[in-house]
């Protein structure tokens, strides 16, 4: 998919481990896994204000369109 | 009965798998029973006499034909003992049960299409009553057909959305 979920990255910036995070936003890490490896179909806009307030970013940080 | 679970273990489905396990057993002894007995039995003369007496080529072939009828039909009742598991281990709507269902399907297209057959060589050669109760055998396994496919669509469906939905963070 041309969507591409960066979440390591910020999570590398932020210096915040995935349980931390699962724990701030209430998912499991199991569907954080999901995200974080581009397994995900799609992402609720309510799971990703959680995770920007969670990091302190925007989707767009999260997010990025690499074209076909 | 009403009461009780539709899926899970000590439910419905799992009450239908043990009898659907029995008739597979019976069905596989019954398929190996007949042409033995049947053996036996010609051994008396007088059997066979009567037996020559009414057993005439096309109803020969019909009889032939219904009794292999009963290599898909366990078939059938293995694809549905595979389908009630499923149900048992409370995980219906996954892709397999679509195959399971749309296996079903074929095996009773070809049970229909068998006993069609049978009914057309019975009704051509004037055997009326068999041959209208093969028709309507055969019609009904064709509903089966008809049914079957339809629900492995559905249940197709139904496991591509749960996937999607259990995808969506």
């Amino acid at each position: 998919m041309a969507i591409i979920v960066n979440l390591d990255v910020m999570l590398a910036k932020r210096k915040m481990p995935l349980n931390e995070l699962a724990d701030k936003v209430d998912i499991t890490i199991s569907n954080l896994s999901i995200l974080k490896n581009n397994k995900g179909r799609a992402i609720r806009f309510s799971t990703l204000d959680k995770i920007c307030n969670a990091l302190d970013c925007t989707p767009g940080d999260i997010l990025e369109f690499v074209k076909d | 009965m009403i009461f009780m679970k539709v899926t899970g273990n000590k439910s419905m489905s799992s009450f239908i798998k043990i009898i659907l396990q029995i008739l597979f057993v019976l069905g596989i002894i019954s398929l190996f029973a007949i042409p033995i007995y049947l053996y036996m039995i010609t051994t008396d003369s007088g059997i066979v006499l009567s037996l020559l007496g009414i057993c005439t080529f096309p109803v020969m072939v019909s009889f032939l034909i219904i009794y292999f009828t009963a290599i898909p039909g366990i078939a059938l009742i293995y694809q549905f003992i595979k389908l009630f598991d499923a149900l048992k281990k409370n995980n219906p709507f996954v892709i397999e049960n679509a195959i399971y269902l749309k296996r079903s399907s074929i095996i009773g297209g070809i049970i229909s299409i068998s006993y069609f057959i049978v009914a057309i060589i019975l009704l051509s050669n004037s055997i009326f009553l068999y041959g209208l109760c093969t028709l309507l055998i055969g019609i009904i396994f064709l509903v089966f057909t008809i049914g079957t496919y339809i629900l492995s669509k559905i249940f197709k469906q139904a496991a591509e959305y749960k996937e999607e939905n259990e995808l969506t963070i």
